[in-house]
């Protein structure tokens, strides 16, 4: 069912999950694309946080998921739901003939979740978008452009995030509501270690990179992990005679540092990822190219523009038939199973090889 | 001021591009006398350069005060020797000093020798040096990374070298597999270099890990004390270059950022992130190459021993590493 702004007007945004990332990255975004979207229905379990989100945003609360799927003025859903849920809400969004899905990265916490919306996409057609923001990026575009073959020819592939912690970055972004903490589970929650601690940094941080490493490395031969407590882990990925490494260091004064790169003969570049939940602050890349004894190095930018507000733009143009999908669930599955497969190597910690 | 005289002994890239720069730029401390190498065709012009005397490979002029030994990395040992056997009150010999660590520790004996490690040497490392090895006995990482490109652009973009028919000076160099000169190049240059502000930052004793290499370059993890360090090393295949010492931990984070290899008149970049905001620290017209001939001036004059370098201990670490002892391919 579509709303009568629809397709051809302003399409109604259905939030499921108020916290943060809602509040933070997406209500902005949606505000600054008014010609496009129009917040329209907002459920959390906290109820007191859906409706304020839902009176700042002008919209209304609703008391349950299915209440939301089943408002004709929700267009397409916005999933900012816990990662556990995301498969069973993005189905149900598609079950429930909504023309679109943006899905907050992860799409699931498992491989096998995300393929079952990937088959739910497919076999309905919805489009649904992973909140990978920075592969919509403009910047990203402009240097990939630019690139020809370097990911493929590349022997050293980089991707840091060195990121001061998500409150502080929030805190910059917007005035969150407090979260009414949820009840903890009888026995307190996990205890994360070794694996499922990198699975769940895999999953959380370094999922925004892994589309581009999965470019320039689809597979490999062999892993080594180490991480530390704390938000810390330095992958080492290895394929024939080339080299993948991701980091991520998490300080609260570390200097930022949210990065990709490949160095490849005769070539190298480096994509800045813009801070996350800053919607003012533009992407940036660059590249270095030896030619005819010269060496010239050239910079994209994305203008005032950021991969939050793209991501929106794509949905809205897939929607309407105007552009196919740059990603999908499919993609997002293999995303994760890239990460399940990294996960699976854990170290015991620093320096550890597996 | 007094001016010492100075005896070449070996033209290599590294002679012309950053010491014959270095000395240039201290005349007040020095004079250039006698320059000698393997290749008398090279001998001969870079004496012209310099208006120096031109001497047989491993003679030292009569009355030169210190010798600077950078031949092929086998020959090195024995030209030091032969240099303090002429009279030298100190020597300065390029980095490695040996491909064999007994050779090395054997020759560190030596009374007034120098290992010339610019980084190591370099005012701004030295200054922050106090302050480095604070931060890290509480680090929770310290990485390096090292990306530079071939030392031959290198070189060509500083200085007209004169181009050598000798062999390499690191030919022969101890390799696990035949690997591009590039590689060789790097393990045993910038590598060797990183190795030594390791140590110089966390002492002696680093444990090796792991260590690989790939098609351009090396991914190296030791365990300095109870600090995890990790280091990579590419052969750059363009003018893009990073050469950086990081000490990562709660509530700080340095970076200390060096200069492309053998370029005069850039000296390395502190900055401190923490709490406090950005501190960036960078002394002015200095660079290593400098540091060491004024710190190589003092040792000759004073007659005190030089502080020790140490160098064996890192060609140890490398020969494991590049011969992949323990973990490696």
């Amino acid at each position: 069912m579509i709303s009568s702004a629809g397709v051809h007007g302003r399409l109604g945004v259905g939030v499921i999950g108020c916290g943060q990332a809602a509040q933070a990255i997406h209500l902005p975004a949606l505000a600054s694309l008014q010609e496009l979207f129009r917040p329209a229905v907002f459920y959390d379990p906290v109820a007191p946080l859906a409706e304020t989100v839902a009176r700042r945003a002008s919209g209304r609360p609703a008391a349950s998921v299915e209440e939301l799927l089943a408002d004709p003025a929700v267009d397409v859903v916005l999933l900012c739901s816990p990662n556990d849920l995301h498969p069973d809400h993005a189905v149900a969004a598609i079950d429930a003939g909504k023309k679109g899905v943006l899905c907050e990265k992860p799409l699931a916490s498992s491989a096998e979740g995300a393929q079952r919306v990937a088959a739910a996409s497919r076999r309905r057609g919805v489009p649904v978008i992973v909140g990978t923001m920075h592969r919509h990026d403009p910047a990203l575009h402009a240097l990939a452009s630019q690139w020809g073959d370097l990911p493929e020819r590349a022997s050293w592939i980089r991707a840091c995030a060195h990121l001061s912690p998500n409150p502080v970055m929030v805190s910059f972004a917007t005035e969150p509501v407090p979260p009414t903490p949820l009840p903890e589970p009888a026995g307190g929650g996990p205890s994360l270690a070794g694996a499922a601690m990198l699975r769940g940094l895999m999953l959380g941080l370094a999922i925004h990179q892994v589309p581009l490493v999965r470019m320039a490395m689809p597979a490999f031969d062999a892993v080594e992990v180490a991480i530390a407590p704390g938000l810390m882990y330095q992958v080492s990925l290895r394929q024939g005679e080339r080299l993948a490494q991701l980091t991520a260091v998490v300080y609260e004064f570390v200097r930022n540092d949210w990065s990709f790169e490949l160095w490849g003969p005769g070539a190298s570049a480096r994509f800045d990822y813009g801070a996350s939940y800053l919607q003012a602050q533009s992407s940036t890349g660059e590249l270095w190219q030896d030619g005819n004894g010269l060496a010239a190095r050239r910079a994209f930018t994305s203008a005032h523009e950021n991969g939050y507000r793209q991501e929106w733009r794509h949905l809205a143009a897939v929607v309407r038939g105007e552009e196919e999908p740059l990603t999908g669930a499919a993609d997002a599955a293999e995303d994760i199973a890239f990460c399940e497969r990294i996960a699976a190597a854990a170290g015991a910690g620093w320096g550890e090889a597996p | 001021m007094s001016k010492l005289a100075v005896g070449i002994d070996g033209c290599s890239p590294a002679t012309q591009a950053a010491h014959l720069a270095a000395l240039g730029s201290l005349p007040e401390m020095f004079r250039v006398v006698s320059v000698a190498d393997d290749d008398p065709t090279v001998a001969r012009e870079v004496a012209q350069r310099t208006g120096a005397g031109e001497r047989a490979p491993g003679e030292v002029a009569p009355g030169a005060d210190v010798v600077l030994v950078a031949g092929p990395v086998p020959t090195r040992a024995g030209r030091v020797e032969r240099a303090f056997a002429g009279g030298a009150r100190a020597v300065l010999s390029e980095s490695p000093l040996s491909f064999d660590s007994r050779v090395a520790k054997r020759t560190e004996g030596k009374r007034g020798l120098l290992v010339c490690l610019a980084h190591l040497h370099d005012p701004a490392w030295q200054a922050a040096l106090e302050r480095t090895r604070e931060l890290a006995r509480r680090a929770a990482l310290c990485r390096v990374t090292t990306a530079v490109e071939p030392l031959a652009g290198i070189v060509a973009g500083i200085t007209q070298a004169v181009e050598t028919k000798r062999p390499g000076d690191l030919d022969g160099a101890p390799m696990r597999r035949p690997a591009a000169p590039g590689l060789r190049e790097l393990a045993w240059g910038p590598l060797l270099e990183d190795l030594a502000l390791v140590r110089s930052c966390f002492g002696a004793g680093a444990e090796l890990l792991h260590s690989r290499f790939y098609r351009d370059g090396y991914e190296v993890m030791l365990r300095a004390g109870s600090v995890p360090v990790h280091m990579t090393g590419h052969t750059s295949g363009t003018r893009r270059t990073e050469w950086a010492f990081e000490l990562l931990g709660p509530g700080h984070h340095r970076v200390v950022r060096f200069p492309p290899p053998l370029l005069p008149g850039r000296p390395a970049t502190v900055a401190d992130h923490s709490a406090a905001g950005t501190v960036r620290s960078e002394p002015v017209y200095e660079t290593g190459y400098r540091a060491a001939w004024k710190r190589l001036h003092e040792v000759a004059l004073s007659g005190a021993p030089p502080e020790a370098s140490s160098s064996a201990e890192d060609i140890e670490l490398l020969r494991m590493i590049v011969e992949g002892v323990e973990g490696g391919d």
